[in-house]
């Protein structure tokens, strides 16, 4: 029953408040769409804390999705145990470096007054479920080792599972608790990224990439007005 | 936009009045859109002016016109932490006090005091910075001394600057420059800034900003700033709702001097690349080439092809602007080695006669007419690095015709100098008779109606028989009309 | 001819109501036993590491057994003496609770058992793997496949991916399941073990492997590798863990080394630098 709970009412609940609110928040208050940078008050502890932290976090996110997406080649890189070893060092590596950032996040969030001026209570929410995630993930990958092919093939056939709207418990009723609490948190967090700073992931300015240099806009069409005379 | 130097007094009555209006919100108490710099001097942001610590502005790359701060391919790997931006420390803290303690303080021997508290934190702070820190050479031995114009000036040149005898100073009043080639429009990843194509004004939509701050690093006169509270740039938006109904922005209209000259210019937009891309040297004739003749039929007649209505040509043809810049080659613009092509010129400013006195009269040294500007206590190649690249035969023709002009009217008025002088000086200076009596009168007897020539606009939006504009006093920026709520 | 066509019609009829009666099990109660039960049942092939099913109903009553298997655990360790004995008997390994396994579902299973003892020869009564001698050629196959080296004909993952054993080179295997160095000894052999292997039946193997299960071949080189490990002695995962934990953190440690390298020319401050250098220099004047 808690299994169902856990890992079939709350993931569709986490999902479904993303996308709605994630599409209410962006039509209804542009305005708040991005992250509050705090780097112009305290420039740079700032580096420490958001340059690791972000790229740990990305590519153990990358690794995730890369076995939620094509299991099948993670697997067949996974044979030969010296790449399997290669990914399983760069992933805790990097989930390492991101706990060194997002706790240096908050040692600097905590101690400089002007950066704590500007941090709010979703932050620091934020910032716990975070450290959770990281600190449940590092534990996963050393005591519950090589995770990269486990996940591919144990807990993916879970969230396919779920995305099919067959949901199957089997696969993840029987994990060991650092792994449901991984599991179960990284949830609350997609279930609570609409409400905070998170929704900056979301508006990262790829369209920068292949816009004209120089934007300039007018407010009438000049030839039409000219024309019409 | 000219900006007349000879005629600042430093009396920051322009940032008072842009602060009154603009900047009074939590998260822009830091922000001067409007500053006043002493020269030599620090300036607000300390030592902006150097682009190989701040990396603002343009340069030429592989043949090509990059920013130095950012671009397409570097956006991304370092939106996590901008490495080129400066931070609070490098403006200043702003500061207010506890004026309450003054009152509220029981009776003693001693003086109540009012204790400066951080407008960011609400704690006491030790003050030791502000905006106008430098003024009038305050802490000059640490800020007037390390003035980047000063780098690479003869020794004895710096020597004399800084001796008692001699020490000068002027102001530098500094706004949004409205570049032709804005850097900030073109770091912005989310492309929330832009330019006005009716007037050129460069404006920065809050809805569209992202708080990613490459404009903050990409603007080499760090005039975008970060608004910490709301996490949205903001920029000097030369009063666009003013200018819409006709009025002069504000710092414009309250100048005591009356500096300050607005109006519009006709530029030919396809050729701001390559102007750009000139030598340090070569850069403000490409650009003053790029200005195009309003009086030109050709000219004319291209504008109207391209939809400009007669009325922005009318304006063009009475621009106070083209004149300083165009016909007279008075206006400069702004450090323009930064390559944005600012749109703000600065008339450079004399400086004080060199005379002796010789048995109680007043009498000059040399029987050169321009020996004061060769030997101007703030030396021409000071001011060639401010307003031509280092062209200092820009600078020395402007500071030239001004004297002329000055000597024509010495003679008109005081009559201490005869007609055959002040003729060899405007000759020499390459300035009729006519033209000095119109650089005169726009320079010292000229009206509002002469100074700020607005081409008319159609206003966005009329709200103020709707909404209150003072609701949202001191909450709201400006752009959009609730609240700025993140959360 | 028609008298005739009607006697054919209701000895048809007799003949499919006598199937209904005898209650033949259906095809998903034999599914279900070949995933979750047989292997460490047989039905008159002998124990193997649960007991030979057969003429267990003879044994004990129908609804002892059905609540023992839906809560093996807890009638082990509530003192019953029957399973207390059925416990020593297994060597002290519990029997695994099925998730799925509900009343019904075991009353099927009791009906099948019965069917399937009454027969000759039960489909369960023992694996049809080869009696052959295991080789060393089976033992390579099963390192191969134990590390992901070569592919589980039927697709299922590498033992590696969740256990480790010893001698596996480099940091071991997994550590999701059980060290599986003893596995050999653990499940006394090669009969119980290759049943084990046929349709893993512990909770996290079973929904894995039962759309891949193993082949015969694989499973006797499977069986072959972990007899060989069961040889080789204990392995010291800890020092493996203490390894690669070390790896990780110095390359943590490069990360952060490389990414202030990247930035060495971030820009950090101007004004108070300048402030500083500027009274160090009046202070040495």
């Amino acid at each position: 029953m808690n299994d169902f709970l856990l890992f079939v009412v709350l993931p569709y609940l986490a999902l479904g408040t993303f996308f709605l609110v994630t599409i209410q928040r962006y039509r209804q208050r542009t305005f708040s769409y991005s992250s509050l940078s705090s780097q112009f008050l305290e420039n740079k502890q700032h580096f420490w804390g958001s340059v690791p932290f972000h790229y740990g976090l990305l590519f153990v996110l990358g690794l995730h999705l890369a076995g939620l997406f094509i299991p099948n080649a993670i697997l067949s890189w996974n044979a030969e145990p010296a790449r399997l070893f290669i990914t399983e060092i760069t992933g805790l590596a990097m989930a390492v470096v991101a706990l060194v950032g997002v706790v240096n996040v908050i040692v600097r969030r905590f101690n400089f007054s002007k950066a704590r001026r500007v941090t709010t209570t979703s932050d620091w929410v934020i910032y716990l479920l975070l450290v959770v995630q990281i600190g449940s993930g590092i534990y996963v990958a050393i005591y519950q080792g090589w995770g990269s092919s486990w996940f591919a093939t144990n807990a993916v056939p879970w969230l396919w599972s779920l995305f099919s709207l067959q949901p199957d418990v089997s696969y993840i009723a029987s994990m060991p608790l650092s792994v449901k609490v991984h599991v179960v948190n990284a949830f609350l967090l997609i279930g609570f990224f609409p409400f905070t700073r998170l929704v900056h992931v979301l508006v990262v300015p790829n369209h920068y990439l292949w816009r004209r240099t120089q934007v300039v806009l007018w407010n009438r069409d000049r030839r039409r007005i000219r024309q019409a005379k | 936009m000219v900006f007349h130097l000879d005629k600042c007094i430093g009396c920051h009555t322009c940032s008072i009045a842009c602060k009154n209006i603009w900047t009074d919100r939590e998260g822009t108490d830091y922000m001067w859109w409007n500053n006043v710099e002493t020269k030599p001097g620090g300036g607000y942001p300390t030592r902006w002016e150097d682009q190989v610590n701040y990396k603002g502005g343009w340069e030429v790359r592989g043949g090509k016109l990059r920013l130095k701060s950012t671009g397409p391919a570097r956006v991304i790997p370092n939106i996590f932490h901008n490495p080129t931006m400066p931070s609070m420390d490098d403006y200043y803290e702003p500061w207010t006090y506890k004026y309450e303690d003054l009152f509220n303080a029981p009776e003693g021997d001693d003086q109540p005091t009012a204790i400066p508290i951080s407008m960011v934190t609400g704690e006491y702070i030790d003050v030791e910075a502000g905006p106008n820190w430098d003024d009038d050479f305050g802490g000059s031995p640490v800020y007037a001394e390390n003035d980047v114009n000063l780098e690479g000036l003869p020794e004895e040149v710096r020597q004399q600057m800084f001796e008692i005898q001699r020490l000068a100073f002027f102001y530098m009043p500094r706004i949004c420059n409205h570049c032709m080639n804005p850097a900030c429009v073109a770091s912005c990843p989310s492309g929330a800034l832009y330019k006005r194509g009716e007037d050129g004004i460069v404006l920065l939509n809050q809805k569209g900003c992202r708080a990613w701050r490459s404009c903050v690093s990409a603007c080499p006169y760090k005039k975008t700033y970060f608004n910490w509270s709301t996490g949205k740039s903001e920029k000097c938006i030369l009063c666009y709702p003013r200018v819409e109904t006709g009025q002069a922005p504000a710092c414009f209209h309250s100048c005591v001097g009356r500096i300050r000259y607005l109006g519009n210019l006709l530029y030919d937009a396809d050729r701001i690349e390559e102007t750009a891309k000139q030598d340090d040297l070569d850069l403000v004739d490409a650009q003053r080439d790029m200005i195009l003749d309003p009086h030109d039929p050709e000219v004319i007649a291209q504008a109207k092809a391209n939809g400009i209505a007669d009325s922005v040509i009318k304006t063009a043809q009475e621009s106070p602007v083209y004149k300083f810049v165009k016909e007279w080659g008075l206006g400069l613009p702004l450090h323009t080695e930064f390559r944005t092509l600012p749109m703000l010129f600065y008339v450079p400013p004399l400086s004080p006669v060199l005379s002796t006195t010789q048995g109680g009269t007043v009498r000059n040294d040399s029987d050169d007419l321009f020996a004061d500007i060769e030997k101007a206590r703030v030396p021409i190649q000071f001011m060639g690095k401010l307003f031509a690249a280092g062209n200092d035969g820009l600078v020395r023709y402007a500071l030239r015709k001004q004297y002329a002009v000055r000597m024509l009217r010495r003679h008109l008025t005081v009559g201490d100098i005869d007609l055959e002088t002040a003729q060899r000086a405007l000759q020499e200076a390459e300035c009729t008779q006519e033209e000095a009596d119109a650089i005169y009168k726009l320079t010292s007897l000229a009206t509002f109606d002469d100074r700020f020539v607005i081409p008319p606009a159609q206003r966005e939006m009329a709200i103020e028989m709707l909404n209150d504009p003072l609701e949202h006093k001191k909450s709201t920026g400006f752009g959009f009309r609730e609240a700025p709520q993140r959360s | 001819m028609f008298a005739h066509r009607q006697i054919i019609l209701i000895a048809a009829l007799i003949v499919g109501g006598g199937q209904a009666l005898g209650q033949a099990p259906s095809e998903d109660s034999y599914d279900y036993f070949r995933l979750n039960c047989s292997s460490c049942h047989t039905i008159g092939g002998g124990d193997l590491v649960g007991p030979d099913l057969k003429g267990v109903l003879d044994r004990q009553e129908r609804d002892w057994l059905i609540d023992f298997m839906l809560d093996p655990a807890g009638t082990i360790d509530g003192g019953d003496a029957y399973a207390q004995e059925i416990f020593r008997a297994a060597k002290g390994q519990y029997m695994t609770k099925i998730p799925s396994l509900d009343r019904a579902k075991a009353g099927a299973m009791m009906d099948l058992i019965t069917h399937e003892s009454g027969l000759e020869k039960s489909v369960f009564a023992g694996m049809q793997l080869s009696d052959r001698p295991l080789t060393r050629d089976d033992e390579k196959l099963g390192r191969k496949l134990f590390l992901g080296q070569a592919e589980f004909a039927a697709g299922g993952p590498a033992c590696n991916s969740c256990h480790t054993l010893v001698d596996l080179g480099g940091f071991g295997g997994g550590r999701l399941g059980p060290d599986l160095t003893s596995a050999y000894s653990r499940l006394d052999g090669r009969k119980a073990l290759s049943a084990w292997l046929s349709a893993p039946p512990s909770e996290v193997m079973s929904p894995v492997f039962a759309d891949h299960p193993l082949e015969g071949d694989e499973v006797l080189a499977l069986v072959a590798f972990l007899k060989h490990a069961a040889a080789s002695g204990e392995m010291e995962a800890e020092s493996l863990t203490m390894d690669f934990l070390l790896a990780s953190f110095a390359g943590a440690a490069l990360v952060l080394i490389l990414l202030d390298l990247a930035w060495r020319k971030r820009y950090r401050a101007t004004r108070r630098p300048l402030l500083n250098r500027t009274r160090a220099g009046k202070a040495t004047r």
